[in-house]
Parts: C-alpha cells; structure tokens; sequence
C-alpha cells in the first residue's frame, strides 16, 4: 500500500516585516500514523536592509556552532567553493538578503525526526542576479527537530516573504 | 495538501503526486536491500538514502543487471575543491557514505532520482546528490545512464560490506 506523502506542513507570508521566523511544533506523524523522515524548507525572502546579510537557519533554537557545512557555488560567475565549521546559523553568500534583492532556498534535513542521527542537511540557495550555491552540511545535535527559526543578521525580512516546511514520510 | 515534486531540490513547483512505496529501516548488518515489484504506475521514481556502512559505499543495480552497463558523470566539493569525473561501464551506480569508523550519529544523505523508469524506448536516466560530512568531506552531484530500456522493476542496494544499523532507505512514486 502506498502512502501519499510530501505534506505541507506549514506557509508562512509575512504581511508585515519580522526579524525572524518560527516554524514550531513540527509533527512527528503524518495525518495516517506515518513518521515522518525527511523535512523540506524552501524560503523566498528579502531584509529591510541595504546591504547584504545573512540567511540563516537554526534548528531547536540551538545557537551553539556545532555546524560543518560544505558548499560550491557560482558567484558572480566565478567558481567559489569553502568547508568550514563552528557555524551558527548562517549559509552561504548566495543566500544573502537584502532590500531589494531577494533568494530563494531550499533545506532538506535528512531523519529530523530520529533521535540517534546528527542531522546532515543539502541545500540549494539562488539568487538570481549574483549567485548559484550548492552545499551540505551537518548540525552535531542528534535531537529530533521540532523547530526551525530563520534570520538575517537581525534585520527584519519583509513583506511578503516566504517559509514553508513540508514533511516527506518514510 | 499534498505535492509532488520531482526535482531532488525541492524547488517548490507542485502538481504531480509524491507517493511513499517503501521504506527499509537497517537492522542486523544487512548488506543489501531489494525493493522487488516496483510499481509502474508511476512515471518517476526517487529514493533518499540516510546511510552508513562498514565500507563507506553503496551501490544500486537495476532488475539484477550485473553487467557494465551503469554510467556517471559527477561533479563534486571535496577537501582538495571542486573536481569533476565519470564512472564509465560499470556493474553498478556507486556513492560514498558515512562508514563505522565515524564519529556515532554521522550519516551521508542522499536523493536519488529516476526518470520515465517504465518507458521501455529510453535509456534509462537519472541524477543523484549527496552530502557526507563525516571523516571524509562530499558534496556530489551526478547524473547516471542505466544502458537497458526495459522498465525497471528491480531495485537492489547494496553495501561495501555491510549497512550500519538506522541507515534508512525509502522508495517514492511520483506519478505525470
């Protein structure tokens, strides 16, 4: 028997600026009894600032930098690539936001759910007129994610971005 | 609500529906995994992979074709920067993963996706990303030809050596 799957789990449009964005209380189980396995986050969002910042994603609102990430992108079209660790929350430079520029990400976290597995994550982040990144990357934390908070260095994204969260079951 | 999308980034597009077919949970060290029967009622296929093995490989072989008749051409990050390869003619697709020698709780991640896989005039073709960010530092994009138009009804993972326990394997139907 196959289980129909790829649920939204959450959409969010801002209709007026904030300076992050909590997706809480991510279920376990899908509407059948299925677990879920894998979580999708796709954000489309820009900042009220001038200059250039940071997405940033966090997971269960752990703000220690217990995160490796790896990456390879076309910025500006020149091949940049970078390995680094210690990292918080934010992505790569083709993820970065501001006033009138705005990515568009995507986040799969591999087993968020599962409580033994450190959470190993691909993304993709665009940025139309810049930028084409491609990474992965590994958040040292085995607890099942429950909530995501995106961020830009603080300044507050605005009206009519976009966060959603869609479970995959498996 | 439901959505199906087919590209392994989740770009956000909908429409087709995204159908969980079968999902194996590793206990016991096992070294392979068949899903047999694949339903065709579907026209793509794509499998995620949460992986760890004694070996630091996997492998996929199609309807038990053992030939050389698998291709890949990648394009990768690794410690050393960004390179490109192909495996050519070979008895099976291959990916790195996580091994045993690891730090607990590290596993690779990986999607894996299968076009038109019951049209029986193609070539069958695919594509494939994953990250392993463990003893060893991957990034891997890779497109991969099965040289065989028959509908794949057989899909057989298997393990360098063997699968480390949690290492979790699910098939998804996307119907067109």
């Amino acid at each position: 028997m196959t289980t129909p799957t790829y649920d939204l789990l959450s959409s969010t449009v801002l209709t007026s600026t904030a300076t992050s964005v909590t997706i809480s209380s991510l279920p376990t189980l899908d509407a059948n009894g299925n677990t879920y396995k894998d979580l999708i986050l796709t954000s489309q969002c820009g900042t009220t600032s001038s200059q250039l910042q940071y997405l940033g994603i966090r997971l269960n609102s752990d703000s220690s930098g217990n995160r490796l990430q790896t990456f390879f992108a076309n910025y500006n079209n020149s091949l940049a690539a970078n390995t680094f660790g210690g990292v918080t929350t934010n992505w790569d430079n083709a993820s970065q936001v501001r006033n009138d520029l705005h990515s568009f990400c995507t986040f799969q976290i591999f087993d968020y759910t599962s409580t033994n597995k450190q959470k190993t994550i691909l993304f993709r982040s665009s940025k139309a007129d810049y930028a084409e990144a491609l990474g992965g990357a590994r958040v040292d934390a085995t607890q099942a994610v429950n909530s995501v908070t995106f961020s830009a260095d603080g300044f507050p994204f605005l009206v009519g971005s976009t966060f959603r969260a869609y479970g995959i079951a498996g | 609500m439901l959505l199906g999308i087919l590209n392994a980034q989740a770009e956000g597009g909908g429409g087709a529906t995204y159908e969980l077919l079968e999902t194996y949970n590793a206990t016991g060290s096992p070294s392979s995994v068949t899903f047999s029967n694949v339903s065709q009622d579907y026209k793509n296929l794509q499998i995620r992979i949460s992986a760890r093995t004694a070996g630091g490989g996997v492998y996929m072989q199609f309807n038990d074709d053992t030939s050389n008749n698998y291709v890949q051409h990648v394009i990768y990050r690794s410690s050393s920067g960004v390179s490109s390869g192909a495996n050519l003619n070979q008895p099976s697709l291959s990916w790195n993963t996580a091994t045993n020698s690891d730090t607990a709780g590290n596993f690779s991640a990986h999607t894996i996706d299968l076009a038109d896989y019951t049209n029986t005039n193609k070539l069958t073709t695919g594509r494939s990303v994953y990250t392993l960010l463990a003893g060893q530092v991957f990034l891997t994009y890779t497109s991969h030809l099965w040289r065989n138009t028959d509908a794949i009804t057989t899909i057989r993972v298997l393990a360098e050596g063997s699968f480390t326990n949690d290492t979790r394997i699910s098939l998804y139907g996307i119907r067109g």
